[in-house]
């Protein structure tokens, strides 16, 4: 067979043969192209249908003189060998989508075949391998059912909408969050699935949102969103929008979480905050009048109990002044007791009272520079004459947050205990340091003095309790209550150590000036 | 007590008679008592120093040159007694010196507010009051300079 024979109707008027033209298209074609005879042996084969086939050249036309080999390679609409011999005696031209090769190995491919038969009797066959397409077509359809999976297997509901606003997929959450079915929904409005009442605004905003193209604006920003139930019940939403275009086709896919157990949740913390701040106002004002009883107490006190004492205290003077010659050295001493008893009493109560303001008053947290407090309290509790006694030695002491008056007092206290425990020596010496440790700064005083007995350290601090007899040391008990009421408050811890004889160490913390 | 419309130098007002016995011994000391009056409540006080009602007769007679008053009175207290004299053309500024127990803040703030001079705590023990109530009379009566009407 001459391959002019096969042009026959082709006419060429450029330089180029009819000949070299079939000699081009034959082998430069992407797909097979085959020539049998009228027995169906393979008289010709190009490249690529000989390795469709996977013989070379040589040996695909050596063996037309066995069993056609293209015959049996073939399964056309399912018909092979014998059969498809027989269709093919029928003489049509025809195109088959689905048909197989057999490769030389054994395993069948998928081609599409076209077929037709030629003026001598012979057949011409086109054979495209569609092994690719099928393994794409394959890819897509693993994917597609990936895809469905998870949209139709996801938590939230997903519903898509083209660009006249119309439902164009509905997965199973929605259908459960909606009520309606996916084949009830497609092609519905959006606006089906909301209240009325917000048509008008979701229309705009569909349409501002289309305009922008921004994708994957969230819908929070749009305020509340409420869902409308087939059965008319309506619902909170939380929405995410986004906007995608793909082949000139723009769609918008809602992902929606309903949210009533949320905001049922947020409203039930409102709700719980509110009552709480209602008691913390309650409370406030509760203890704003019992703060207001104790301040009328403690001025009544302020007045009413120091007129009796100067009462007390003068009259014996008077007696002691006018009445000298009636009175004899015990009759003088009685005088005198009674006179200091009244004193004591008058510090009882101002030390009461200092006591009782310290809890009332306000705190104002300030940084306090300790040294420069430190100092003048010192100074105001000593003269020059007895400093000159004193070995005062304050190291640099770190800043702390507090009420600068209350802790005026504090060192006021601690100062003047560490003077008083420490007067019978003959050199006072007192020490000073500080230091921060983390948030907190500690404090200590250290004296020489007395000291106390460690196993009754936890009664230190007590309102009125005393570790030493009035006949050792003056006092009223309530300087070191003081001092731990005022640390308290900031916070801080307070403690002490001593051995007797061996003078005391007193520790106290604050909280550091920066609060981190 | 004296009741004849002669000048004097101190009013006292202080409804405690034990304070007032014992400031009258205390002034006396100083022989300042002979220049004292003491009225008990703050109406009396107003009174006296207005010459009004009960003092109508004093309407004349110059004024004291210092008023001890205590802030606790019955009727009127110390307080209001300061600003009635303080609104009045012809004690406004009549020296006021508030003698009172209490030491607690709002009274010191309000007395200073009012136009009080000096605001004097009364010591519990009797020899600091001694010393403040005669050093309080020796100084409004034998230092300060008086104010010229």
């Amino acid at each position: 067979m001459k391959p002019e024979q096969l042009n026959e109707s082709l006419t060429l008027s450029s330089s180029v043969t009819s000949d070299e033209l079939f000699q081009a298209v034959f082998e430069e074609a992407s797909d097979g192209i085959f020539i049998t005879d009228v027995q169906g042996r393979c008289l010709e084969a190009n490249q690529p249908a000989c390795h469709m086939l996977g013989y070379t050249r040589e040996a695909l036309l050596s063996l037309a003189e066995q069993e056609p080999p293209l015959l049996a390679a073939l399964s056309v609409n399912g018909l092979t060998g014998p059969q498809l011999a027989e269709m093919l005696a029928g003489q049509q031209a025809f195109t088959s989508p689905v048909s197989q090769l057999r490769h030389r190995e054994g395993h069948w491919q998928p081609v599409e075949i076209k077929s037709r038969p030629l003026a001598n009797g012979g057949r011409l066959w086109l054979v495209r391998d569609l092994r690719e397409q099928s393994e794409a077509k394959a890819a897509l359809a693993a994917s597609q059912a990936r895809l469905t999976g998870i949209i139709e297997s996801a938590m939230d509901a997903i519903i898509s909408v083209d660009e006249n606003v119309r439902v164009v997929l509905f997965n199973a959450a929605a259908e459960k969050m909606f009520g309606y079915t996916a084949a009830e929904a497609l092609g519905q409005p959006l606006d089906r699935f909301m209240p009325e009442r917000f048509r008008m605004k979701h229309q705009e905003h569909i349409h501002a949102f289309g305009q922008t193209g921004v994708t994957n604006r969230t819908m929070g920003s749009l305020g509340e969103v409420i869902g409308r139930r087939a059965d008319n019940t309506e619902f909170p939403i939380e929405a995410s929008i986004s906007q995608v275009e793909t082949g000139g086709v723009r769609i918008y896919t809602a992902i929606l979480r309903e949210i009533t157990e949320r905001k049922q949740a947020e409203a039930d913390i409102r709700r719980l905050n509110e009552e709480l701040e209602q008691r913390v106002i309650e409370r406030t004002a509760q203890l704003a009048a019992a703060n207001k009883e104790l301040e009328a107490f403690a001025y009544s006190v302020s007045h009413d109990l120091r007129a009796p004492l100067r009462a007390i205290d003068g009259y014996t003077r008077i007696l002691q002044e006018d009445y000298e010659s009636f009175l004899d050295t015990e009759g003088r001493r009685v005088c005198a007791v009674v006179r200091d008893e009244a004193k004591r009493m008058g510090q009882l109560i101002d030390d009461l009272l200092t006591f009782s303001r310290l809890n009332r008053v306000q705190m104002e947290l300030n940084p306090v520079n300790m040294n420069r407090l430190v100092d003048t309290v010192f100074e105001s509790l000593t003269t020059p004459q007895e400093r000159e006694r004193l070995d005062l030695q304050v190291a640099p002491l770190p800043q702390a947050m507090g009420d600068p008056a209350l802790l005026r007092q504090v060192w006021l206290n601690l100062l003047a205990n560490a003077l008083k425990f420490s007067s019978k020596r003959p050199r006072t010496i007192i020490e000073i340091n500080g230091e921060q440790e983390g948030h907190e700064v500690l404090y200590w005083i250290r004296d020489n003095g007395a000291g106390f007995d460690m196993r009754y350290a936890d009664k230190l601090f007590g309102v009125f309790q005393r570790l030493h007899s009035e006949r050792e040391f003056e006092g009223t008990g309530v300087g070191l209550a003081i001092i731990q009421r005022v640390i308290h408050r900031h916070g801080g811890r307070v403690w002490a150590e001593s051995e007797p004889d061996q003078g005391a160490t007193f520790y106290f913390t604050l909280p550091h000036t920066e609060k981190e | 007590m004296m009741s004849q419309p002669n000048p004097v130098d101190i009013l006292i007002v202080e409804d405690n008679p034990r304070d007032a016995e014992l400031t009258m011994r205390a002034l006396r000391k100083r022989n300042l008592v002979n220049q004292v009056y003491l009225v008990e409540d703050g109406v009396e006080a107003l009174d006296f120093l207005l010459g009004q009602g009960r003092h109508a007769d004093r309407q004349g007679v110059d004024l004291p040159k210092v008023v001890l008053l205590d802030i606790k009175l019955p009727k009127l207290n110390g307080l209001e007694v300061l600003q009635a004299l303080r609104a009045h053309e012809r004690t406004k500024a009549l020296p006021v010196v508030m003698v009172t127990s209490s030491a607690e803040d709002p009274d010191v703030k309000a007395a200073y507010d009012l136009g009080a001079n000096s605001y004097v705590v009364k010591p519990v023990d009797f020899d600091g009051f001694v010393e403040a109530m005669s050093a309080l009379g020796f100084y409004w009566l034998m230092v300060n300079q008086p104010n010229k009407k």
